[in-house]
């Protein structure tokens, strides 16, 4: 063991993404999996990397556990560069899908191996894994063998043992993806739990919303390889940089209109060629905006749209239930559009109605970029 | 294209697997040209059904009519109905031309004949502009297009599906439903939907059987196995998220009848002869109000309770906030914003007691609170 372990497993520790990218090399073809990521994961907190299959999540994931190397720039844990060091060097505990435990051994050996690769005295080994399948609610069932175990036990040992390893920080790959849902909820509460008690930081990937919004200090939302917005739950909700984070975040997402600015009389509208057309001169320097932008697209959120009795007339296609409320899909100007309303509202499928905006919930995307102009 | 849309009757099924029985005396009529749900958890025999309405397997007793005709010992190709299996696999190799017409290139067909067929099914599936792009360039919409389409083109006049969501991305399901839903209702074709996921009874919410243990448990719209569940299993399962259910008891204090719970005393102005000493409450988490929430109008009926948070979950657009209070299992509130609160807060939840579902002790539904409560 050198002495550069030591110091980054005791005084641990941040992580720092600095510019990295990785290219797979497939044949002929070469596939950018991430692209220019720099993100900063400060230590004690809670990180999720939400997005869709084959978004560069895991990439980047493996890239910081040193499972893979990135093809340009660095990693940091604290000051060191850690780019060019071994997994086994970094401290990096990792919980998969699927449990990694030896299916012969008892519970109570699987959580025992890394204390026991330590050299941990076996009174300190019994009291740690004792005090952790407490934790875990494990504890009836330590000396019974891996493979005996259903699903959501055995994440719940592989969770035990990377807890007892004291490490740097934790890495979780969509961890609760097969756990069944009553489990999944109390283990949810418990990874929480853990990250606060331990003081670590955590990385958690999941295509999943619910998992990491509920746990994540902070989000970074991946597309196609790059980090799309770096932000707080609420902030992502709120203020999506672009279209991409609008309709991943949110239940169901965002409503997108390809929309012109048009100027009328002193007045500012969005207005689309079906005949769309809607006054946004309330909307702050939007006569600036309109000099600098024909074309915009309009974002607006399903559950910032209430049926009104003037505004803007749809046709009402679809009613799905939600809760007390409900998502009607309606036709306006030939898009389709969702809008999330009280279940007590009287509306039926087929009928015409009429639907207003949230002002202040109004967004403007750059048709080109797909970036947020307000 | 030629229709012929079949009503499907199912007259005293059963079936065995392995020595026990796994569709017990079904009987279902199943509407034409309508999208219908048979909806149950793993294993409850929706596969089971749906291999026997396809005709790949034959019932050991009962009877299959379509329309008047007794198709019970007709094949899958006779019957002309296809089961498409989860995710809708296309041959990734193919275009989606040739994935379309691989049914037809089996049939041994004219090259000009298939390329009639093929075009016809694409250009009432609105594929038609994408027929040279292999499956990775489609959209998740439009590769179910193309397996239905795949379905379609070998004659087939009803389409099963089973579990099509269930290995996609979250987000990805969404547009998917809709996009089902938007396709039944331009085509017109039969679809029966086997599901586990109840999210798909409030997107085709208009038919839906739901299926346990090996029977038809319940059949109706969503309304009505929403507001009128035959038992618990319904309740528990129809639902955007699951029921809360608290064990009561029936006890008399100064001459009132008062409902005593394990979250507080509820007086109730009659009690229905029917109601036992002992029941079950259920309370839907839509129907509880957290804190700054406004509390709905019939102050008289409202029931306020306290519980410490255990987790706040953010679903996207709104959070379930699992409150401890004393029972076994943790009652979950539906907030329909992003509500973040750390565990251990204390808050005040109220539901109004019209909203409340009664069970007796074996499970049979007995009335709302509302039916009581007038």
């Amino acid at each position: 063991m050198d002495d550069s372990y030591v110091e980054v497993v005791t005084s641990l520790v941040s992580i720092f993404l600095d510019k990295i990218t990785k290219i797979f090399k497939k044949g002929k073809t070469s596939i950018i999996a991430v692209k220019d990521v720099t993100l900063e994961i400060p230590e004690k907190t809670f990180v999720g990397l939400l997005g869709p299959s084959g978004c560069g999540k895991t990439t980047t994931l493996r890239i910081i556990a040193g499972l893979e190397k990135p093809s340009s720039g660095r990693v940091y844990f604290g000051d060191v560069d850690v780019t060019d060091w071994d997994a086994s060097k970094r401290n990096v505990a990792m919980v998969f899908q699927f449990p990694a435990l030896y299916p012969t051994l008892s519970v109570y050996d699987n959580i025992a191996i890394p204390l026991r690769a330590s050299k941990v005295s076996e009174q300190d080994i019994r009291r740690q894994v004792l005090e952790v399948s407490e934790f875990l609610g494990i504890k009836d069932y330590l000396n019974e063998k891996a493979s005996k175990l259903d699903i959501n036990l055995r994440q719940k040992v592989a969770i035990a043992k990377v807890m007892v390893r004291d490490p740097s920080v934790f890495i979780l790959d969509e961890p609760l993806t097969v756990v069944e849902p009553k489990a999944r909820l109390e283990l949810r509460a418990k990874l929480k739990e853990i990250q606060l008690k331990l003081g670590k930081s955590m990385i958690y990937v999941s295509h999943d919303q619910s998992e990491v919004m509920t746990l994540s200090d902070k989000i970074a939302v991946m597309n196609n390889g790059e980090v799309l917005q770096y932000d707080t739950p609420e902030n992502l909700y709120n203020k999506p940089r672009n279209t991409f984070v609008g309709w991943f975040i949110g239940n169901p997402g965002m409503n997108f209109i390809d929309c012109e600015l048009t100027e009328e009389s002193g007045r500012v509208y969005l207005t689309t060629a079906e005949g769309f057309k809607y006054d946004v001169s309330f909307l702050p320097n939007i006569y600036d905006i309109a000099s600098s932008y024909r074309k915009v697209i309009f974002g607006i959120r399903p559950e910032h749209i209430a049926l009104s009795s003037r505004g803007v007339r749809v046709k009402c296609l679809h009613i799905e239930r939600f809760g007390s409320m409900m998502i009607l899909h309606v036709e306006a100007y030939g898009r389709k559009i969702r809008a999330k309303v009280p279940q007590t509202s009287q509306v039926k499928v087929g009928d015409e109605i009429y639907i207003d905006f949230n002002k202040e919930k109004i967004m403007l995307f750059d048709p080109e970029t797909g970036k947020a102009i307000i | 294209m030629k229709q012929f849309l079949p009503t499907i009757k199912l007259v005293d099924i059963c079936k065995k697997s392995n020595g026990s029985l796994i569709l017990k005396n079904i009987n279902l009529e199943i509407p034409n040209k309508a999208l219908y749900v048979v909806l149950g958890p793993p294993r409850s025999g929706k596969s089971a059904l749906g291999r026997i309405i396809a005709g790949l397997d034959t019932p050991d007793t009962g009877r299959i009519l379509f329309d008047d005709q007794d198709v019970t010992n007709l094949g899958p190709v006779e019957r002309n109905v296809s089961m498409v299996f989860q995710d809708f696999a296309l041959y990734p190799h193919l275009t989606a031309f040739d994935n379309i017409a691989s049914p037809l290139r089996k049939l041994k067909l004219l090259k000009e004949e298939i390329r009639k067929r093929v075009l016809e099914v694409a250009e009432y599936l609105k594929i038609s502009h994408r027929l040279t792009h292999y499956p990775s360039e489609l959209s998740g919409g439009e590769k179910q297009r193309v397996a239905i389409a795949r379905a379609l083109v070998k004659g087939a006049q009803i389409i099963i599906l089973d579990e099509p969501f269930i290995r996609l991305d979250l987000k990805i399901r969404e547009d998917m439903r809709a996009e089902l839903y938007r396709l039944q209702k331009d085509v017109g074709v039969n679809i029966i939907l086997l599901s586990s996921d109840p999210i798909d009874a409030m997107v085709f919410s208009e038919n839906i059987a739901f299926m346990q243990n090996g029977e038809i448990v319940q059949v109706g719209n969503l309304t009505e196995l929403y507001d009128d569940p035959k038992n618990i299993s319904v309740a528990r399962y129809i639902g955007v998220i699951e029921m809360n259910f608290i064990p009561a008891k029936i006890t008399q204090e100064n001459n009132r009848k008062v409902l005593d719970t394990e979250i507080g005393k509820m007086a109730l102005p009659t009690i229905p002869q029917l109601l036992e000493d002992e029941i079950l409450i259920g309370i839907r988490p839509e129907h509880i109000h957290i804190g700054e929430e406004d509390v709905p109008s019939h102050a008289g009926n409202i029931f306020t309770f306290e519980g410490r948070v255990k987790i706040a979950e953010v679903i996207g657009s709104e959070t379930i906030v699992h409150l401890d209070v004393g029972l076994a299992e943790p009652i979950r509130v539906l907030v329909p914003t992003i509500y973040k609160k750390n565990p251990g807060e204390v808050l005040k939840a109220t539901f109004n007691m019209r909203d409340l579902y009664f069970f007796d002790v074996s499970g049979r539904f007995i009335c709302r609170g509302g039916d009581i409560l007038g």
